[in-house]
């Protein structure tokens, strides 16, 4: 029994079915339990705050990108008390690829989702293909499915190291911690880091040096890290970031034991870095808990995370609906819901039907009469009832206007799974694996139920055995410390697929696609994948061989997401509202922002983000980029 | 021609402005001293596609490429992320003498239609801008601005560097540039050939 909201229970052998009883069962007005609910201030306490007390702070981020934006976030600081009273993330830009996608030939959605984002257009490519074949009823051959796992461990080789080093990483710098915190950095300058065997700095201080913007060590490498996996992926995919090889039963590419080779002289320089990264940021983590355990309250909230699981099985997927239990199981990263910490489900199906998107405070139209009367689809292809408001349902019906703090304020959805708020990162991935123990015997990954042992094997540096542990406490650090084990979990993910695509050309099964026709019936379809960041969904209607309907969600409308039906706030509102404020200034004017800043990037947010944070007269801007997808609903 | 400021990715540049029937031959930077035949030449387009005049870049530098060129001038689509850009030009760092960048851009104040060309002018930079433009580059945005300001950084530029960069007319979805700029192509091919002679 894994719902604790959603009207759904289960008979003896499991199948679900809706609960009894309920007039309105989907009704928004039932009564939720959420967990990690966060309180906060009545919106007109704040005003009449804000209009009295000096040190009560509007702190606003404004989309003024120089090129891009597509995210503002809403705040008011304490300055006094040292926290943040309120809090309101907006995505401030519709992009409608659901509309785009309407009424399209299915085949398009490899190309044209792929554009929703700079970074991650790989992965909107497969999942797309995913959904298709669902809909299509083909499976790639084995060759074709590994190389679509290749493409993805490269992409968040990628997109993994650039957050770490390149976009939050000059949070933890010598510039930025000397400049916000003085006192931590002198700690710093005295505090030897542990793991200086491993990634070769004395202290912790030599360490930020190296992390500082545009002249680091560590920061240059990670530049150089990104052409390297770069260059791997384009060797299968034809180039970055929109694959030209991805389609509908597999890829387009020919694989041969030289486009392995070419992979494996890349793939391996991984090994020792990610032996760096997963050090160094331990290291960092830690010594910002001894240093400050107030640090541990940074971006904290409940441990609610979801993720279809990525890495297909060659053996196992067949892509369809009716089997998804059995080959989601087999993936690489198991599929998972943990609420409140516990890993409640690891069945892709009741993964896909827990999910649900609100709009209540987003510039779009209700779809449904309230009732669920006239629903598309009632059920899920398995017969398992269907929310209204669930993706296959849903219709994007763009409404803009003005933006109001109790009402509409953002293009985003409220995606929630069994009506809690979660949020979505590669560190689902690893905290759903580690404690689901049901990952397939290997050479390099172990999951233990209370954490992943990885084994990074021997290059210029020795075999290191490293150990990520699901942490008690979830917040700003922790997301980093777990998207850094995440560069080497996805690593030795990517050897394994290597060894098995090897195995396969020796034994002669070189096929990569599957020949197919476009079906003239009605159809569904969903890819349940994952970007860098996490959670990703295609969920498509078809028919006479067009695209009826098209639902993405991504992993940054989850954790951007405005309050729901039930007024709670969306995960980025909620890490701020947890977030004290440890920064160290004598004034307000001088107030920076680094410890919502350092919140926010924990999320690796999917959109340019601009920061004008207001307080009086004073206005500090700081920019929080990462990729351009996520910012609609 | 005149001469005006503008401001350019945060920086403000020194630009010689170029009006409808202007030709590269009364342009003295064009026609500057320092051309020499033997001089290596890259031509690079710089855009994003299918945004009409906005893909200045690109359907311009697919115009020039049609067109017959001395073994000394390449032609290269720089349109992919500024940071994949700079480890191309630091593969082969003494390659060119001379890099003439196409490039459209959306700038305030500027006429539609107006073309800019002037030299880079290797003014210093604010380092918090260009760690924007990397992080921006790095996600997905292809811009003139973060590619100019962050190849200069790294110190990837050669010495001579010039920038053609057109206001667009028509920016809507399109695979052409209008017919308004596309007519002016002969116009502008003469101004990049000033430098070639």
């Amino acid at each position: 029994m894994c719902f604790k909201n959603l009207p759904i229970d289960f008979d003896a052998q499991g199948k679900a079915f809706l609960r009894g009883g309920i007039r309105d069962p989907y009704s928004t007005k039932n009564a939720i339990t959420s967990v990690g609910d966060v309180k906060t201030m009545p919106y007109d306490k704040v005003r009449e705050l804000l209009a009295r007390n000096g040190y009560i702070k509007d702190v606003d981020f404004d989309p003024v990108t120089r090129v891009a934006g597509a995210l503002a976030f809403h705040g008011v600081a304490d300055l006094e008390n040292r926290k943040f009273i309120e809090a309101r993330s907006m995505a401030t830009l519709f992009r409608g690829y659901e509309l785009i996608m309407q009424g399209r030939d299915p085949r398009d959605a490899i190309f044209i989702t792929s554009r929703a984002c700079g970074v991650c257009g790989g992965v909107h490519s497969s999942c797309a293909a995913l959904g298709i074949e669902m809909a299509f009823g083909i499976t790639p051959p084995p060759l074709g499915i590994i190389v679509r796992n290749l493409l993805l461990s490269l992409e968040f080789l990628y997109d993994n190291p650039l957050h770490l080093f390149l976009l939050a990483g000059p949070d933890y710098s010598e510039l930025i911690v000397k400049a916000t915190t003085p006192s931590l950095w002198e700690k710093a300058k005295v505090t030897a880091a542990p793991n200086a065997e491993h990634h070769g700095y004395t202290t912790i201080a030599d360490l930020m040096k190296d992390m500082n913007p545009l002249s680091g060590n560590l920061y240059l490498e990670a530049l150089h890290m990104t052409r390297v996996a770069r260059e791997a992926y384009v060797v299968i995919g034809g180039k970055y970031p929109h694959p030209e090889t991805l389609v509908p039963g597999g890829v387009s590419t020919t694989v041969t034991l030289q486009t392995f080779n070419e992979i494996y002289v890349r793939l391996q320089q991984f090994f020792d870095y990610s032996k760096k990264v997963v050090t160094i940021w331990d290291d960092l983590t830690n010594f910002f808990y001894d240093a400050n355990p107030e640090y541990k309250k940074n971006g904290m909230r409940a441990a609610n995370m979801v993720d279809f699981g990525i890495w297909d099985d060659p053996d196992t997927y067949d892509s369809s609906y009716e089997n998804c239990n059995e080959w989601g199981e087999k993936r690489w990263a198991t599929p998972g819901a943990v609420i409140g910490g516990e890993l409640v489900t690891t069945n892709l199906q009741n993964i896909n039907l827990g999910i649900e998107e609100f709009i209540e405070h987003s510039f779009y139209k209700e779809w449904t009469n309230g009732d669920g009367a006239g629903l598309a689809h009632p059920t899920d292809p398995s017969g398992a009832p269907l929310s209204p408001f669930h993706p296959w349902n849903k219709q994007t019906l763009p409404s803009p206007s003005g933006q109001n703090w109790r009402e509409k304020y953002t293009w985003a959805t409220s995606p929630r799974w069994d009506r809690q708020v979660f949020e979505a990162g590669c560190y689902a991935r690893i905290w759903n694996t580690a404690a689901a123990q049901k990952i397939r015997p290997n050479p390099f990954i172990e999951s233990t139920g209370t954490s992943m042992k990885i084994c990074l094997p021997k290059g210029a540096k020795p075999e290191m055995n490293v150990e990520w542990k699901i942490p008690p406490i979830w917040n700003t650090f922790e997301r980093n410390r777990a998207r850094a084990y995440c560069v080497a979990y996805t690593a030795m993910v990517a050897m394994n697929d290597w060894m098995k695509g090897l195995d396969l050309l020796k034994q002669g099964k070189t096929a990569v696609a599957t020949e197919f026709e476009i079906p003239k019936t009605n159809r569904i379809g969903v890819g349940l994948w994952g970007a860098g960041r996490g959670f990703l969904s295609h969920h498509m209607e078809l028919d006479k061989g067009l695209v009826t309907n098209y639902q993405i969600v991504t992993p940054s409308t989850i954790n951007a997401s405005p309050m729901d039906a039930w007024d709670k706030h969306g995960p980025y509102e909620e890490a701020v509202l947890n977030t004290p404020i440890l920064e160290e200034f004598d004034k307000p004017e001088n107030y920076k922002g680094i410890d919502l800043l350092r919140t926010l990037r924990s999320f690796d947010p999917c959109m340019p983000c601009t920061t004008h944070i207001y307080a009086g007269e004073h206005t500090v801007v700081r920019e929080i980029n990462t990729c351009a997808c996520g910012v609609d609903g | 021609m005149r001469c005006r400021w503008i401001k350019f990715g945060g920086q403000i540049c020194e630009i010689f402005e170029i009006d409808k029937g202007g030709l590269a031959r009364h342009f003295n930077l064009v026609n500057n001293e320092s051309y020499f035949p033997s001089a290596r030449v890259l031509i690079a387009g710089v855009g994003h596609p299918n945004l009409k005049d906005l893909s200045f870049g690109q359907i311009f530098l697919a115009h020039l490429k049609e067109q017959n060129w001395p073994d000394n001038v390449d032609l290269e689509n720089l349109s992919f992320g500024a940071i994949a850009v700079l480890q191309w030009f630091q593969d082969d760092p003494d390659k060119y003498d001379r890099v003439i960048f196409v490039s459209a851009a959306e700038r305030e104040g500027r006429e539609p239609g107006t073309l800019n060309v002037y030299s880079w002018d290797f003014a210093p930079l604010d380092e918090e801008v260009v760690q924007e433009c990397v992080a921006e580059s790095v996600t997905g945005i292809i811009s003139l601005d973060n590619l100019m300001m962050i190849l200069q950084y790294f110190k990837a530029l050669p010495p001579e560097v010039v920038v053609l960069d057109l206001e667009p007319v028509n920016s809507e979805i399109g695979f052409e540039c209008s017919p308004e700029i596309t007519a002016r192509f002969p116009e502008f091919e003469e101004i990049v050939r000033g430098r070639h002679g």
